[in-house]
C-alpha cells in the first residue's frame, strides 16, 4: 500500500463519515410514492384521437359529401360537337319559332321563316337560324353574338299574320 | 374484485388513477402488504445512508447524492416491484445504479460548466474542521479525474471492492479497471506531488 493509496483511503473515509442520518431528508420509501406512468396521458390522448377519428369515419360513411348539383338540367351532349355548341348547353325553351307571343314590329312580310321546326335543336348554331329580316333604317342589325341564346321571336307580317 | 373496486371509485378518481398508474401499483402490492413491509422498503432503510455516502464521494454534493439514491430506488421499484423477487443481487444492482447515475450527473455538470463558469466553492466550516488540509487536497485532486477514474478510485478505496467486483459493477472488463486505476493513481501522484 503506497502513500498515495493511504491518503486516498483516509480522505474518502473522512468525507463519507461526514454524512450522517440527521443530515438526510426524511426517509421516503419507494412504495409510498405513487408509481406514475409517464405514458398515461399519452394513452388517454391516443384513445381520444382514436374515438374522434372513428366518429369522423362513421360520419363520412353514412353521409358522404355529394358534389353540388347544377340548378339547370343538363342537355345531352350533341352527337357532333361544334365550336359554338357550348353556348347551347342550356337552351331556352322559347327558342322555338312557334311562339307567337312576341311579334316583332320591324319584321316585314317577306321575312322567311326564322327556323324550321327541325332547326330548333340545340345542335344548330343560332347564326344559321337567324332570320333574314329587313331592319328599318337606323337600327342596328342584330349581331350573331346578340342573337345567341336569345329568343327567336316569330316575325309578324304587316297584315297581322305571323310568319313561321 | 376489480370491477367492484372500479365502481367504488368516482369516475374522476378512477380516470385519474388510470392515468397515474396507481391502480396497477395497488394491484402489484396487494396481498403481501399484510405479511410485512415490502423487501424494497427494508432495503431502503438499511442501505440508504451508505449509498448516499457513496454518491457523495462521486458528486461531492449531498443534495444531488440524495436525489441519485432516491431515483435509483424508484427505478428498482418500478422495474422489479416491491418484493424484488426477480433481482438476484439487489445490493449490486443498487451500487451499479448509483454509480451510473453519479457518472451521468458528473457529465451533466461538466457540460453545464462548459457554458457557465463554476461558482467559487464554499466549504462549510464544519467540513473544513473535520477534513483538514491534506484530505481537502486529496479530494480536490480526485475531483479533477474523469468520471470513470473517479468511479474506480471510490469503489476500490472506499467500498473496498476487488478489481473483478468493480468490473462487474461498472460493466467493463477487469483489464479496463486495472488500467484505469493505474492511470488515475498516476494522475493523483502528479497532482498531489505538485502541491507538496
Amino acid at each position: 500500500m503506497s502513500t498515495i493509496e493511504n491518503r486516498l483511503r483516509m480522505a474518502l473515509a473522512t468525507r463519507a463519515m461526514q454524512v450522517t442520518t440527521e443530515q438526510l431528508r426524511p426517509a421516503m420509501p419507494p412504495t409510498l410514492r405513487p408509481a406514475r406512468r409517464p405514458w398515461g396521458w399519452l394513452t388517454l390522448a391516443g384513445a381520444t384521437l382514436a374515438v374522434v377519428a372513428l366518429a369522423v369515419v362513421v360520419t363520412l360513411t353514412h353521409h358522404p359529401v355529394r358534389p353540388q348539383q347544377p340548378s339547370t338540367p343538363v342537355v345531352p351532349a350533341p352527337a357532333s360537337p361544334s365550336p359554338s355548341a357550348p353556348v347551347f348547353e342550356t337552351p331556352a325553351p322559347s327558342s322555338s319559332p312557334r311562339g307567337p307571343s312576341t311579334p316583332s314590329a320591324f319584321s316585314t312580310g317577306t321575312a322567311t321563316s326564322p327556323a324550321s321546326p327541325t332547326a330548333s335543336t340545340a345542335t344548330t348554331p343560332p347564326v344559321a337560324r337567324e332570320p333574314a329580316v329587313t331592319e328599318p333604317a337606323g337600327t342596328t342589325p342584330p349581331s350573331p353574338a346578340a342573337g345567341r341564346g336569345r329568343t327567336a321571336a316569330p316575325q309578324a307580317t304587316p297584315d297581322g299574320t305571323m310568319s313561321g | 374484485m376489480h370491477v367492484t373496486g372500479v365502481l367504488r371509485l368516482p369516475p374522476w378518481r378512477w380516470l385519474r388513477s388510470v392515468v397515474s398508474g396507481s391502480r396497477t401499483r395497488s394491484c402489484d402490492t396487494a396481498g403481501p402488504v399484510d405479511t410485512g413491509p415490502p423487501a424494497i422498503n427494508e432495503l431502503y432503510h438499511a442501505r440508504r445512508l451508505s449509498l448516499v455516502r457513496l454518491a457523495v464521494l462521486m458528486v461531492d454534493d449531498l443534495a444531488t447524492a440524495e436525489d441519485i439514491v432516491q431515483d435509483v430506488f424508484a427505478a428498482l421499484y418500478r422495474k422489479h416491484g416491491a418484493w424484488l423477487r426477480t433481482v438476484a443481487d439487489p445490493d449490486a444492482y443498487l451500487t451499479s445504479g448509483v454509480m451510473n447515475a453519479a457518472r451521468s450527473a458528473l457529465r451533466r455538470r461538466r457540460t453545464a460548466r462548459a457554458y457557465v463558469p463554476p461558482p467559487p466553492r464554499v466549504v462549510p466550516a464544519a467540513e473544513e474542521e473535520v477534513l483538514g488540509r491534506e484530505d481537502r487536497e486529496v479530494l480536490d485532486a480526485l475531483a479533477r479525474l474523469t468520471a470513470r477514474q473517479r468511479q474506480v478510485m471510490v469503489l476500490r478505496y472506499w467500498s473496498g471492492l476487488s478489481e473483478q467486483e468493480i468490473a462487474e459493477t461498472l460493466k467493463v472488463s477487469r483489464g479496463t479497471v486495472k488500467s484505469t486505476a493505474n492511470r488515475a493513481l498516476t494522475i493523483l501522484r502528479g497532482l498531489l506531488g505538485e502541491r507538496r
